[in-house]
């Protein structure tokens, strides 16, 4: 470094002195002689930096740190080169989903048209939102994710919370016997789940005959709680809250490596200062957690607006409380049906009859739900990011 | 336009009504009977909490924060997981009744629960290897493609973090930009593209194909004479490219996270010392990250083998109900990612290298 500035500060000083010295050898021989001098004076300055040059690079110290630079230079045209080349990879198909949506069907066998469309036309997005129920799946989209995700952060924080800081006997076994809910598919405990949602009960045993208990509520109400079935959202509030939501032992795991990472001198000062247990966690931990907070809120809210999995195992989606995901999975097979009723045939007769047969029709209405899917994502991602990004560089997570 | 703002303004009275309900249900509950609500919880920190010794309220409030998710672990994941173990050695009825080692003979589509055909236990893991013909070969694939694409996500996802890790300039938007694919990456959309044919006949109309044509790096390198099999494999990562990129957000993200905590003064004694950049990412970086390639490992592990085609095929079989066979896949499903993960992180534990700079 030091190096370095001196050698600015040299330059400077040689070029302060350059531009001293030359308007005094110009300005007499303004008229007529302007080239020549001008040209000497270029040849002066060229001899002096060839001579700089070659001092330098008899200067062993100089000669390694100018290779220094140039490979730290080539080292970030590469990287340039490579963001650029990843950055257009992710890019280039949202661009192309976007330039494929609003073109107007009569566009789509035209080879003329590639980027921009000829005819500009919003029927894609009009056809797609009475295809998804739009508004109404939106509205139930964002409940779902909102609170399940609210429910994840409460249940993840304070379990994260519990393993790092607050440790016992035997809290690491139970730490990688949770961490089993990660590795162990979904697909393997689906099955035995689903019947155990369709009636909930708590308490209830059957061993093979010999130990026959009713359960809680079926001796309460008479009869199971069924958690299953369309409308029955309930299910992902309560799987989140007791932190079996989607991959929430990742989200443990973040919390627990973000608390180890905070200095126990905090914790031991709020503890003299006369906080208790609680205390040190809310007003001293929580606060400090915003990055992994954030982290966690995206993902969770993320996973479980995209969910298909889950979604579709608990049969919730339907017509009294439509998910986009699940309709967006269904939705080839019907646009066949709805083009065809009465309202579109306006459109059929400017199109052609058999337009709902054409894969590259039905494509790209698939395309343009999807960007409708993905629309609130990104408008939200535009807002958050900044603070997710921060919150990735100033969190640690990694203890 | 007015017609549906109307439709939307009514369906969302009518989804907070029951929110709304619920919600004033529970405070109505607490305002009327607060004092047997809250009294019992005053009492008992009173009386027992507040007489504790600190380490002691540390245990009691560390069992109060793990209880949630201890109760979900053993109702939504330990029990089912038994069940299905249940499941995978027995015939199960639609309802979810099952008879232990008992299997019954099929009439038409339904089965016919009197007539037992065999008690042999092993009956569903044996359909399951021999007489379903895409299990196996589906499971296979999947091992194979797991191994792979763990080796590539996760050097691909180390080398990505390294450089979003240096200083240069529009950091914040190219990370925003790689970050993006975790938003975007939906399994729904994917589902539904391939539901419908012509992903390509949709680039073919906007003129790639040519493009792909005129600039053949496959045939070119074969013309060279790289290896078959090379060409393909690299042709296979480079076309999988954006899967890849779109797959390996969270790896980024915990590497960057590993990378960061690296103590700076090991850097700044490395520079001193005249090492270059490349030195020291191996010397420093890697061992210091190792770790975390473990972790990332057994995640990208679990992930691939959640997107893998296995999963398409264990649901034609429960879509058909055959639900013992489908515990018994599951199963097989979970030994198989299980045997990987063992192998691997069995190898990379001997590497990984743990600097305890805790005192």
């Amino acid at each position: 470094m030091m190096t370095r500035n001196k050698k600015k500060e040299l330059k400077k000083q040689h070029v302060q002195e350059l531009e001293n010295n030359t308007p005094i050898v110009e300005e007499p021989k303004e008229d007529k002689k302007t080239k020549e001098p001008t040209w000497s004076h270029i040849k002066r300055l060229s001899k002096e930096t060839y001579t700089e040059i070659v001092s330098d690079l008899k200067n062993p110290v100089k000669r390694a740190v100018m290779r220094r630079k140039t490979s730290m230079r080539l080292v970030s045209i590469l990287r340039g080169f490579i963001f650029l080349g990843l950055s257009f990879v992710i890019v280039f198909p949202i661009f192309q989903e976007v330039s494929l949506a609003f073109r107007h069907p009569i566009d789509l066998n035209n080879k003329l048209v590639n980027w921009i469309p000829e005819t500009f036309s919003l029927f894609n997005f009009d056809l797609s939102k009475v295809l998804l129920d739009y508004w109404r799946g939106l509205w139930c989209n964002l409940k779902v994710s909102t609170i399940s995700t609210i429910c994840q952060l409460f249940a993840t924080s304070l379990a994260g919370y519990a393993f790092s800081r607050l440790k016992f006997r035997g809290s690491n076994l139970i730490f990688w016997l949770i961490m089993l809910t990660l590795i162990v598919p979904p697909q393997a405990i689906s099955l035995a789940r689903t019947f155990f949602l369709d009636d909930f009960d708590i308490l209830r045993f059957n061993f093979f005959g010999l130990w026959d208990n009713p359960g809680l509520f079926e001796s309460l109400l008479g009869h199971g709680l069924r958690l299953k079935g369309e409308g029955k959202d309930i299910v992902f509030y309560i799987t989140s809250l007791t932190g079996q939501g989607i991959r929430a032992a990742l989200f443990i795991y973040l919390f627990r490596q973000f608390f180890r990472g905070i200095p126990i001198e905090l914790e031991e000062s709020a503890q003299i200062d006369g906080a208790g247990v609680v205390r040190t966690f809310w007003s001293v931990m929580l606060p400090n957690a915003r990055g992994v907070i954030t982290t966690v809120a995206l993902f969770a809210f993320v996973w479980q607006w995209n969910d298909t999995y889950y979604t579709g195992m608990y049969q919730i989606s339907g017509e009294t409380f439509p998910m986009l995901t699940r309709k967006l999975i269904s939705m080839s097979e019907r646009i066949a049906g709805i083009i065809s009723q009465p309202h579109y045939q306006d459109f059929l007769d400017q199109v052609g009859e058999g337009i709902a047969k054409n894969p590259l029709f039905v494509q790209v209405i698939l395309n343009t739900a999807a960007l409708m899917l993905m629309a609130p994502l990104i408008i939200g991602y535009l807002f958050v990011q900044r603070l997710f990004i921060e919150g990735v560089e100033r969190s640690g997570i990694v203890g | 336009m007015e017609n549906n703002n109307v439709k939307v303004k009514k369906s969302f009275k009518t989804q907070l009504q029951p929110i709304a309900k619920g919600f004033k249900k529970v405070i109505g509950f607490i305002i009327k009977n607060w004092f047997f609500v809250l009294f019992p919880c005053r009492l008992f920190k009173e009386l027992i909490y507040d007489k504790m010794r600190y380490e002691k309220q540390k245990l009691f409030i560390s069992w109060l924060f793990l209880a949630p998710t201890l109760l979900g672990f053993i109702l939504f994941f330990a029990y089912p997981l038994v069940m299905s173990l249940l499941y995978s050695f027995s015939s199960v009825e639609p309802n979810g009744t099952f008879h232990f080692s008992e299997f019954f003979a099929k009439v038409g589509t339904q089965y016919d629960y009197t007539q037992v055909i065999s008690t042999d236990i092993l009956n569903n893991y044996k359909y399951a290897l021999r007489v379903n013909a895409d299990f196996p070969v589906s499971l296979w694939n999947t091992s194979l493609n797991t191994v792979i694409d763990t080796a590539v996500i996760t050097i691909f996802s180390l080398l990505l973090a390294v450089m979003l890790n240096g200083k240069f300039k529009g950091r914040a938007f190219v990370r925003a930009i790689f970050f993006l694919p975790v938003v975007f990456n939906s399994e729904a959309i994917t589902a539904a593209l391939a539901a419908a044919e012509g992903v390509d006949a949709v680039l073919n109309s906007s003129g790639s194909e040519a493009l792909t044509q005129l600039f053949d790096l496959e045939q070119f390198m074969q013309g060279i004479g790289v290896p078959v099999q090379l060409v393909t494999f690299l042709s296979g990562i480079t076309s999988t490219i954006y899967r890849t990129i779109s797959y390996s957000g969270i790896q980024i993200l915990i590497f960057l996270t590993a990378i960061q905590s690296v103590p700076k003064h090991l850097y700044e004694a490395a520079t001193i010392e005249g090492a270059t950049g490349y030195e020291q990412f191996w010397k420093i970086t890697l061992p210091m990250v190792s770790p975390m390639i473990l972790t990332v490992v057994v995640y990208t592990i679990v992930d691939s083998f959640l997107r893998s085609e296995i999963g398409d095929v264990m649901d034609t079989v429960y879509n058909n109900n055959e639900y013992g066979y489908y515990a018994a896949m599951s199963w097989l499903y979970i030994l198989a990612s299980l045997l990987i993960m063992g192998i691997i992180v069995g190898i990379l534990s001997k590497v990984v290298f743990y600097y305890d700079d805790k005192k």
